[in-house]
């Protein structure tokens, strides 16, 4: 028994991890701009110690002016060094979060008092190992899933606490760390780790000078940040998606604007909606993110057969909401929405990676009991077979064929080409439009492996005042590609016969006949469609 | 007829059990669920949109250029273009009413476009409500379980955007928040 429990638990590891790095580098196809942000960056702090700004080890990296958390990008050197500025060398940090949460999944409900705690542990690191949410971020280089594995061994470190103290600092020295993995962390961890001292303070009032160690050590630790705090790098991403604003209450308060406190009700009513609109079963079962980039095609954070389990596993968790692990998990859940319910954004799932991560555990117990009440042992094996294989075509049909067609634009993939286009017309020299794609240049920057020192040079003025340097400008020279917004203008007396590329609405038919362009090339994305359009200005022509 | 109903629903499912309660129930829901299928019978379950009709399209070319004969086969070509679109419809229709934020917020943040959304509750009973639901789910009771997903799966016929709403929902969410009344006063009671 006990050699084919651990064949099982192997094997739902290695699911996991073929899951999460097949063909890690090709799909998703390319890289979004954000992806490509952390990865350069940490390829330029790798060379130089200097992120692309030119700015030494920040706190927080500027990026396109909304300042991201800095640790995925310093963790990514490693990778990088080894495997070189590639697509698999960015992503990898996030495929092993994705697999050690899986694994962490494991440890925590096989550590809990559980009676069945293998079998349950077993089928809950399973459930997390294929789930939509983890395969899909756990394949793109995101913060939010590296901090998902720090939260998740702070978990860990909590409930070990309850019997071992000592361990409340190590949670508090994790909890810590991931706020520097996510901005929602930055907020969420410390709630955490409050609301755990509050619900479980019988438990240390006699272990009080561990706990302020704890809290303590945690302070210290934001410290950097917490210099920052009345910055625009401090405060950006707040500003930019909050509904607390007099102006925003004044655009969209509606009938409340005439009502005495109506600004408070707004932000209540904003906040509740919010709230719950992280708990919807439409949400999380059928719709997916609206933002394509951060969904998969046609599915969900979750598959729509796990709305039934969902409501056993409540049914259990409720039964068993006095058991430490549960209230730790059920804890986990109120406050990881919180961040997220506090933006505009009406379903942000990359801000509630936890909350996910905890449904997909009250899932799996849900199952469990499924399984359990059912008699016989063949219908266990029956059931278990029919859903596992409807799974993971409804997986392989949505996200291993659909994803790389549908959503190659997400990803950079026309520009990618570009990028590789510029590289074999290297005498070329390339004019991009970024009207309508302000961070274009930064996947010329990443394939084509740009000196970071050149690039530094050209972000050089933001660094009077980097961290209140909000506005972001994309206009660069990377090598042969010059990126700009205005793409007529031309240096003067220069008639060198450029390549001008755009989307489909920077150049008209009545550009292509003003300065007589000749259309070169066009890049459609992976479904066919064009995308990006090249035509190169005739020199002896009209010169402007 | 949803007052009735909701009144009958939470006698039954709250107090007594009796026959005639049940044959009442299933008269008024069966009644009720032939006025919204009548008014608001989603037509467009089986009939594919242009949109529909372009996206099939494109998407048998992806299927079948990395799927080869485990997709143009005649049983998976078939799926795929009579049963597909069908389906997903009918899952939309059926969580589009599982939306709290469709009851308490109109829907908000995710307003539907092209519907005139409105809030079929005062969001002051939303507390209530998911008490009465956490409750409902605690208890278990298989019979309510059975209504509950019996109006699901009727529902998921009837078309999101019906101008009454969720019609068919209303009594038992009239249920949950009466229950999560009751249990909200109880409590209060025993605490003075």
């Amino acid at each position: 028994m006990r050699t084919i429990k651990i064949i099982l638990f192997f094997s739902v590891l290695a699911i996991s991890i073929f899951l999460r790095f097949y063909h890690l580098d090709q799909l998703p196809p390319g890289l979004n701009a954000d992806e490509a942000s952390l990865g350069y960056d940490a390829y330029s702090l790798l060379l130089t110690g200097k992120d692309q700004y030119g700015k030494a080890f920040p706190i927080f990296l500027r990026s396109f002016g909304a300042y991201q958390s800095p640790l995925y990008a310093y963790l990514t050197t490693a990778p990088i060094f080894l495997f070189g500025l590639s697509i698999f060398a960015v992503r990898l940090l996030s495929a092993l979060a994705g697999i050690l949460t899986v694994l962490m999944t494991f440890i925590i409900i096989y550590n809990s008092k559980e009676n069945n705690k293998f079998w349950q542990a077993l089928l809950a690191s399973f459930i997390v190992s294929f789930m939509p949410w983890s395969i899909f971020f756990s394949r793109t280089a995101v913060e939010a899933n590296l901090a998902l594995f720090l939260v998740a061994g702070a978990a860990y470190f909590l409930i070990r606490s309850l019997r071992q103290p000592v361990f409340f600092i190590y949670a508090s020295i994790l909890l810590a760390v991931s706020t520097y993995a996510y901005q929602a962390q930055r907020l969420s961890s410390i709630l955490f780790l409050l609301g755990f001292t509050i619900v479980f303070a019988k438990q240390f009032l006699s272990r009080k000078k561990i706990v302020l160690v704890g809290l303590a050590l945690m302070f210290i630790i934001q410290i950097p940040q917490l210099t920052l705090i009345n910055s625009q790098a401090g405060t950006r991403r707040l500003d930019q998606v909050n509904y607390f604003s007099k102006n925003y209450f004044d655009q969209n308060g509606g009938n409340l604007k005439s009502v005495l406190f109506g600004q408070q009700i707004y932000i209540f009513n904003q906040f509740s909606s919010h709230y719950l609109a992280y708990f919807s079963p439409k949400n999380l079962f059928f719709d997916p993110d609206p933002q394509e980039g951060r969904s998969i095609p046609d599915l969900s954070v979750f598959y729509g057969w796990m709305f039934i389990p969902l409501l056993f596993g409540f049914k259990v968790f409720w039964e068993k909401r006095k058991d430490p692990t549960i209230k730790i998990l059920l804890l986990f859940i109120a406050v990881s929405v919180i961040p997220a319910a506090l933006t505009r954004e009406p379903f942000y799932t990359l801000r509630v990676l936890p909350l996910f991560w905890v449904l997909s555990i009250i899932i799996s117990f849900g199952g469990f009991e499924i399984l359990c009440n059912l008699r016989f042992n063949i219908l266990k094996v029956i059931l278990l077979f029919i859903i596992s294989t409807f799974t993971f075509v409804t997986l392989y049909n949505n996200y291993f064929i659909l994803l790389k067609y549908e959503r190659s634009s997400e990803y950079g993939f026309p520009y990618i080409e570009l990028a590789k286009k510029t590289e074999e017309l290297s005498s070329k020299k390339f004019v991009v439009d970024l009207e309508r794609q302000s961070q274009s240049y930064i996947w010329f920057a990443f394939f084509k492996k740009y000196d970071p020192y050149k690039l530094q040079d050209q972000g050089k003025d933001v660094l009077k005042n980097y961290y209140n340097a909000a506005d972001f400008n994309g206009n660069k020279v990377i090598g042969n590609v010059e990126i700009k917004d205005d793409i007529w203008k031309q240096e003067e007396n220069s008639c060198i016969s450029d390549i001008i590329v755009g989307d489909l609405l920077a150049v008209s038919e009545a550009d292509i006949k003003e300065h007589e362009l000749h259309r070169e090339f066009e890049i459609p994305d992976l479904s066919g469609k064009v995308k990006l359009k090249a035509y190169s200005t005739r020199a002896k022509g009209k010169c402007y | 007829m949803v007052f009735v109903l909701s009144l009958v629903v939470f006698i039954y499912f709250w107090q007594i059990k009796s026959r005639k309660l049940l044959l009442s129930l299933l008269v008024l829901t069966a009644v009720l669920s032939f006025i919204a299928v009548k008014g608001a019978f989603d037509e467009n379950l089986f009939r594919s949109s242009a949109l529909d009709i372009q996206q099939y399209n494109k998407r048998h070319e992806f299927y079948a250029k990395d799927l080869g004969k485990i997709y143009t086969n005649k049983f998976s070509l078939t799926y795929f273009k009579e049963y597909n679109f069908p389906l997903i419809k009918l899952q939309r229709n059926l969580f589009a009413n599982l939306d709290p934020n469709l009851y308490f917020f109109a829907s908000h943040p995710r307003e539907r476009a092209g519907v005139e959304e409105f809030n079929k509750y005062s969001p002051i009973f939303l507390p209530f409500f998911l008490i009465g639901v956490f409750y409902s789910i605690y208890i278990l009771l298989p019979n309510f379980l059975i209504y509950a997903i019996s109006v699901l799966l009727l529902s998921s016929i009837i078309s999101s955007k019906y101008n009454l709403g969720p019609i068919l929902f209303f009594p038992l969410i009239n249920y949950l928040i009466t229950v999560g009344l009751i249990l909200s006063f109880k409590n209060i009671k025993k605490m003075i």
